[in-house]
């Protein structure tokens, strides 16, 4: 068995699965917001949800960095991308979640600025599949 | 020159903005099942049983707007990328692969039914679909069902394992994809045309 894709087929879905978490929990804060204060159950799973993020992220990157080599001007602009503003995300609702009181405003911005992180992803899959079929070489003119 | 450039440049926007939504429409399922199952119950703790009802019924309303529209959006998202793959879907990848790694015994029954990515997109359709019955289910008639948290425990378990059939077949999907354009497959000409990097 190949271990090495069956990290990538885990490390992604947890990935994917974290971001649903996050993204989803909480665009269901920002829409809830008398729920919102009594959100401390949520606080664990969405700060290890980062966490989690943040590693397969990289891991994911790792594994993927050679197919976006093959496009490097477009696929690591995309993917800085990725990164730059999912930080910038994940350090907005970590500032908007730390009050007892979290602060609806910034929760809605972060959310949004989710949204935009989940398109970079989605863009950035997409052209990495393109590239990838784009370059591989026929091998049947030797067989 | 322009016209095919054009429609290429429209229909990848279209499967691009769908494969979007699909994800999205995804965490809105998984973050509203999460947070009905985690948060609502602590938040109405406090309340009186008659004000815990209403709480619950207020919110059970908007869930159900957005939990329709996702349902929605998740099928045809689906469907529009079943259309996409329909190819790669179908080919039996153990062979494919075999053929690419120079192997000459033929693939085991199990690498066969593991290798054929149209398996593992029709598990994880029929999960989603699953899913989705479910989501609507807790959603339908003037009354939550008895024990909804309950009932949102066991989705949140579905909507796993269906995002685990989604990654799995994306992977197949891929390997195949890719072992198919080393040995020249005529049936990647109906695949996504290749950019120009
Ligand atoms: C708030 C944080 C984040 C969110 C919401 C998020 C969301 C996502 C989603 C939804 C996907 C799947 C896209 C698709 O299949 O259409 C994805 C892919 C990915 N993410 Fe993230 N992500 C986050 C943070 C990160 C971080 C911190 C890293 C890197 C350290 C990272 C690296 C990646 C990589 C490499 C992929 C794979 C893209 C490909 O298939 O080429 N992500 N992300
Ligand atoms: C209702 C019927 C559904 C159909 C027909 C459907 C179909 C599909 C298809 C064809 C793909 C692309 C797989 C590939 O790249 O080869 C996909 C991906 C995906 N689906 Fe669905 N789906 C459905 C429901 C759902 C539901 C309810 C969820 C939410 C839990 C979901 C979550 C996902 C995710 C997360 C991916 C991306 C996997 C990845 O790239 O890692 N789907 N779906």
């Amino acid at each position: 068995m190949d271990w090495l894709l069956v990290a990538s087929t885990v490390s992604r879905w947890v990935h994917v699965l974290c971001a649903c978490i996050v993204v989803g929990g909480i665009f269901w804060m920002v829409l809830a917001p008398t729920a919102a204060p009594r959100g401390r159950a949520f606080k664990p799973v969405f700060h290890g949800s980062i966490l989690l993020l943040i590693l397969t992220g990289s891991f994911n990157a790792w594994r993927a960095w050679g197919q976006y080599s093959l496009w490097p001007g477009v696929l690591h602009g995309v993917f800085g991308m990725h990164i730059l503003l999912a930080l910038a995300a994940i350090i907005l609702l970590i500032v908007a979640t730390a009050k007892p009181v979290p602060s609806g405003r910034l929760m809605a911005w972060g959310v949004a600025l989710l949204f935009v992180v989940v398109l970079l992803a989605s863009t950035l899959k997409g052209l990495r599949e393109r590239a990838v079929l784009k370059h591989s070489t026929p091998i049947t003119s030797n067989a | 020159m322009l016209e095919p450039t054009l429609s290429h440049f429209w229909s990848n926007l279209f499967f691009l903005i769908s494969r979007y939504l699909h994800i999205v429409c995804t965490t809105l399922l998984v973050g509203g099942t999460l947070f009905y199952e985690m948060v609502v119950p602590i938040a109405i703790d406090e309340l009186k049983a008659t004000q815990q009802l209403s709480v619950f019924g207020r919110a059970r309303w908007v869930f159900r707007w957005i939990v329709w529209l996702s349902a929605g959006v998740l099928i045809f998202s689906g469907v529009v990328s079943i259309y996409r793959h329909l190819t790669i879907y179908d080919i039996d990848g153990a062979a494919i692969v075999n053929q690419v790694s120079g192997q000459t015994e033929p693939p085991t029954a199990r690498a066969r039914l593991a290798m054929r990515s149209g398996w593992w997109m029709a598990a994880h359709a029929g999960a989603g679909l699953t899913a989705v019955i479910v989501a609507l289910f807790l959603t339908l008639g003037r009354r939550p069902p008895e024990h909804p948290v309950r009932w949102m425990r066991m989705n949140l378990v579905i909507l796993l394992v269906v995002i685990f059939l989604g990654s799995a077949t994306r992977h197949v999907r891929l390997l195949v994809t890719e072992s198919a354009a080393k040995v020249g497959m005529k049936q990647l000409q109906s695949a996504p045309n290749p950019p120009s990097p």
